[in-house]
């Protein structure tokens, strides 16, 4: 069959052959018909499939993850299908969300944080500091620890709105000398012997599965919550999308701005005191191994469900992530390096792919970018994927013969292919010539 | 004058057409060698598309013949030689404030340098500083332009624009408005050099909104108006300010004015001695159900107003109250207190354009969609929805990003947002840039019902058509002043444009220009005007 999407007839047709779908476009139809707001649920211009939630463009990193199954189900298959690999993933991979979840506060804001590394570290050598050379109460300890951390932020909340530096200057300069703090605090040794009940808060409990993982989750639920269903949330979003903008809609921006900091200052204590209570020891530069990954994971984590910063695609992003260099690792392709190369590149091939797909090209696309010629077509027929947002079909009425709303069964007769007539039926007939 | 002589520039039936509106329509007028040439007409006439077709900016519509001394020229592609003949001086000047004088002299055309490519510091800042000499100025040439005076500016602007002038064949040097910024000894600099090099065998096109140096300076004079050329290549002797204006508004111009309506209502917004970068001591007051207008020229301080009475920008001094409680200068006090502004940039202050509709129509006023802590997504969504549909957003997709929308929607939806928070006092601050026609009525239509029932309206614009069209009276701002106010029977086209040229020459109150060239008319145009109370 000849494929056109510009025209919504051969469109129809084609999806007239299943029944079904046939039914989900009238239904979207039959609801879009006064033209009133309507819900992208029942919008025109997008797909009324449900299907297209499962579209790579909304969910890239599960397909990702799944291929990551895939390869090394075949490639490590003894190691890599144990719950043993898996629940060390989880569990590394807890502390990398807090920190991410304590990252996606400020870049919703519009402000980078690239002092939560060092806050992390600078946290857990306060904590353990305190508790092995100050013989601290743990509660006591853990406590300043996460002052420490908000105290962090509002410093960087300082030069940020008040000083007016730019947020990732101020906080480059911060994580340098929270750095040199952690190595003059802690000697630049690693600070061992921490005491049984500190190092029992993030214990293994069911299935081997520590605190730090309901921590995790906990946070994320909380961060879940305020960001998406809260006015405090919405105001967060709406300084980042613009400052200005958003301050002349009467919100105190720079308010929000200070708190994203101490935010983000705050939760990256809380992961420096898991970091410190999971590993028993700590350095000057345990948190530094945490700041690219955690990057990457918030910014693929925008690439989605949403196009901005979201929690729940940071949380499969975190996941992802982990479990391919879990799996490298496993493999046991050299260890040195590859986590670093693997995180640097999906950070700029998921962000590159998104804004990619943001850009809007002057004039017409090049064919593989196209919709209905692109790769993304074949798959999408294949898997019955919904249309583009370009090119909608016009809505059907009652003269269209495909749908008949008079009809209950409109899909069951299709008009029986119409024979082409002779061409010559139609032409003037020949007069007088044939006398010659 | 040489008139029988082959033209510098010939343009002869340049025509713009933009998506939705014709921009110029069968421009036509010459440019002849060693003169003055003015250029002027109201905002939004197609002046600025007239100098980016030339600049090569604009690519002009098919049929448009240009020839530059009797050869003819494709300005959208001149060959290398073509282009060295054209000069042009913005109006923003388009130098790097982070460079210094040198080095903005030199971006165009290159450093000179030694054989080992070091460059000639000393040699390239004597050159600059002769240059500038010309206009009697001396500035640091090694420091930023930014830190230097607007004078010093537009004068490097100029002398870059002019440098390597070759005289053996006719060039053409366009001034966008170059006098905006200058004081009257900097004016008459300007003027000298223009003349010299005007008797150098130059065309000059000269674009200014104060007819009094139009008059001064100029030896013909082309009138545009809402595109097409209405008076091509007038001396100027023949012309006196009020012909000028006459041909820039036009006569039988009587745009639709709404009955007037009864201002009963008591002082819903009392601004006083309200003092800014520019404004100088602003007091006015406005009624509930009543619509105040403003004008002026671009810099007057009419761009400041809204915002500084919304406190949006800083206020230097002054009060602002409405319904006679004082109100802090912060954007946030303000809709508390019942204002809503909104914005003239609507691109970078009005609309965050990565936000969907949805969120944005109900954000400064979250408040009664909330239950409990959360917010409830249904209601805002019923709510924003309805808002949509009252001010007819088209296509009403709630999930669309608002940077997807055309320019009439996005202004709709901005203006459903502020008429959500149900404002005693409604700030338009350029309402209808960048919208369309039909967008244009419906919004016009808002405002109207707006008022009606009862609203504070003030609209800042810069289209005198829009503000007899919207306003009961129209306060025109001059020199960050409050000129005059019209009301009534005064309130015409005529009288608003007449009002706010009148008295540019008294620009932030420092400047009063004189008359280089002693052979035009003068004539005294500033007719009594009523004063504020």
């Amino acid at each position: 069959m000849k494929i056109d999407n510009a025209s919504g007839e051969v469109v129809a047709r084609r999806v007239l052959k299943r029944n079904k779908i046939t039914r989900r476009w009238r239904l979207a139809y039959d609801r879009t018909e006064p033209r009133e707001p309507i819900d992208s649920k029942f919008d025109v211009r997008r797909s009324p499939f449900k299907l297209k939630k499962l579209h790579p463009r909304n969910i890239g990193v599960l397909y990702l993850y799944g291929f990551a199954w895939l390869l090394y189900t075949m490639w490590i298959p003894e190691t890599w299908i144990t719950w043993l690999t898996h629940r060390s993933v989880i569990n590394q991979q807890a502390i990398l969300l807090v920190a991410a979840i304590g990252l996606i506060v400020p870049l919703a804001t519009g402000v980078f944080d690239l002092s939560i590394a060092a806050t992390m570290s600078a946290a857990a050598v306060t904590a353990s500091w305190l508790l092995v050379d100050r013989q601290w109460s743990v509660a006591a300890a853990i406590a300043v620890a996460l002052g420490f951390g908000a105290l962090v932020g509002a410093v960087n909340a300082f030069f940020i709105v008040k000083i007016k530096i730019d947020s990732f200057i101020a906080t480059l300069g911060m994580s340098s000398i929270l750095s040199a703090y952690a190595v003059w605090r802690s000697g630049n040794r690693s600070i061992l012997g921490l005491p049984e009940s500190f190092l029992a808060l993030t214990k293994s409990f069911a299935g081997g599965l520590r605190v730090s993982v309901v921590i995790a989750l906990l946070l994320a639920l909380i961060a879940w919550a305020v960001l998406e269903h809260t006015p405090v949330g919405r105001y967060f979003f709406a300084t980042g999308g613009n400052r200005e903008a958003a301050r002349l809609a009467g919100i105190h921006t720079d308010r929000y701005v200070s708190a994203a900091m101490i935010i983000s200052g705050f939760v990256a204590a809380i992961a420096g005191v898991l970091l410190a209570s999971q590993y028993g020891s700590v350095q000057a530069q345990s948190g530094t191994p945490y700041l690219l990954p955690a990057f990457a994971a918030v910014y693929l984590g925008a690439t989605q469900f949403k196009r901005r910063f979201n929690v729940l695609g940071t949380i499969l992003a975190v996941l992802v992530l982990q479990s391919g260099v879990k799996g490298l690792q496993l493999a046991g392709v050299a260890v040195l390096w590859v986590e670093n190369l693997f995180f640097g590149l999906a950070l700029v091939i998921s962000v590159g792919f998104s804004s990619y797909q943001r850009k809007v090209h002057g004039g017409e696309r090049r064919w593989w970018r196209r919709e209905e010629s692109g790769p993304q077509f074949l798959v999408g027929r294949i898997m019955g994927w919904g249309r583009s947002t370009r090119n909608p079909p016009s809505a059907p009425d009652a003269g269209d013969w495909w749908y008949d709303p008079a009809d209950k069964q409109a899909h069951h007769h299709r008009p029986s292919r119409v024979k082409r007539k002779k061409i010559s039926r139609y032409l003037p007939k020949r007069k007088g010539r044939r006398s010659l | 004058m040489t008139r029988q002589s082959v033209p510098v520039l010939d343009i002869r039936n340049l025509s713009k057409t933009y998506p939705g509106q014709v921009a110029l329509a069968e421009a036509s007028f010459q440019v002849m060698p060693g003169e003055v040439h003015a250029l002027i007409g109201q905002n939004g006439s197609g002046k600025s598309t007239l100098i980016k077709t030339i600049a090569g900016y604009v690519k002009a519509d098919h049929g448009s013949q240009t020839f530059m001394n009797g050869n003819a020229i494709d300005l959208w592609h001149p060959t290398q030689q073509q282009r060295s003949r054209i000069r042009i001086v913005h109006q923003d000047l388009g130098l790097v404030p982070t460079l210094s004088a040198i080095e903005n002299l030199a971006l165009g055309r290159g450093f000179d340098t030694d054989r080992s490519g070091r460059i000639r510091w000393r040699r390239e800042t004597r050159r600059c500083q002769e240059l500038l000499l010309a206009f009697g100025l001396a500035p640091d040439v090694r420091s930023p332009v930014a830190t230097l005076s607007a004078a010093e500016r537009t004068a490097i602007a100029i002398v870059r624009a002019l440098q390597d002038w070759d005289d053996s064949q006719p060039g053409l040097l366009v001034l966008d408005e170059p006098t905006a910024s200058l004081n009257s000894d900097e004016v008459s600099a300007l003027f000298r050099e223009v003349h010299q090099l005007a008797k150098r065998g130059a065309g000059i096109i000269f674009v200014s909104h104060v007819l009094s140096e139009v008059l001064g300076l100029a030896n013909t004079v082309t009138v545009l108006r809402d595109g097409r050329t209405v008076l091509r290549n007038e001396p100027v002797a023949n012309h006196s300010q009020s012909t000028l204006v006459r041909a820039m508004v036009g006569e039988n111009v009587t745009t639709q004015r709404v009955q007037t309506r009864r201002q009963t209502g008591a002082y819903a917004l009392e601004v006083m001695n309200l003092s800014g970068a520019v404004l100088r001591d602003v007091s006015f007051k406005v009624r509930a159900g009543e619509v105040v207008g403003f004008a002026g020229l671009v810099g007057s301080g009419r761009e400041e107003i809204g915002n500084s009475v919304f406190g949006a920008t800083p206020r230097f001094a002054g009060k602002v109250l409405v319904k006679k409680q004082k109100v802090f200068a912060h954007p946030h006090d303000a809709i508390r207190s019942g204002m809503a502004l909104v914005p003239a940039d609507r691109k970078r202050l009005g609309l965050i354009p990565s936000q969907r509709l949805e969120d944005h129509i109900p954000l400064p006023h979250l408040g009664p969609l909330r239950s409990g802590l959360r917010v409830n997504l249904r209601r805002l969504r019923a709510d924003s929805s309805r808002w949509a549909q009252t001010l007819q957003v088209e296509p009403p997709l709630l999930r669309r990003r608002l940077e997807k929308f055309s320019g009439g929607n996005q202004q709709k939806a901005v203006l459903a947002r502020w008429l959500r928070t149900a404002p005693q006092v409604l700030i338009l601050d350029e309402p209808t840039q960048g919208v369309d026609i039909g967008a244009k009525s419906a919004i016009y239509s808002t405002i109207d019902k707006f008022a009606a029932e009862g609203g504070a309206v003030v609209v800042v614009s810069p289209d005198a058509e829009e503000l007899v069209r919207l306003c009961d009276r129209v306060l025109v701002i001059r020199g960050g002043m409050i000129g005059c106010e019209l009301s009534g029977h005064n309130l015409t086209n005529s009288r608003i444009v007449q009002e706010s040229l009148g008295a540019t020459s008294l620009r932030a109150g420092t400047r009063v220009v004189e008359r280089i060239v002693p052979f035009s008319v003068i004539t005294n145009q500033s007719s009594p005007s009523e004063v504020t109370e």
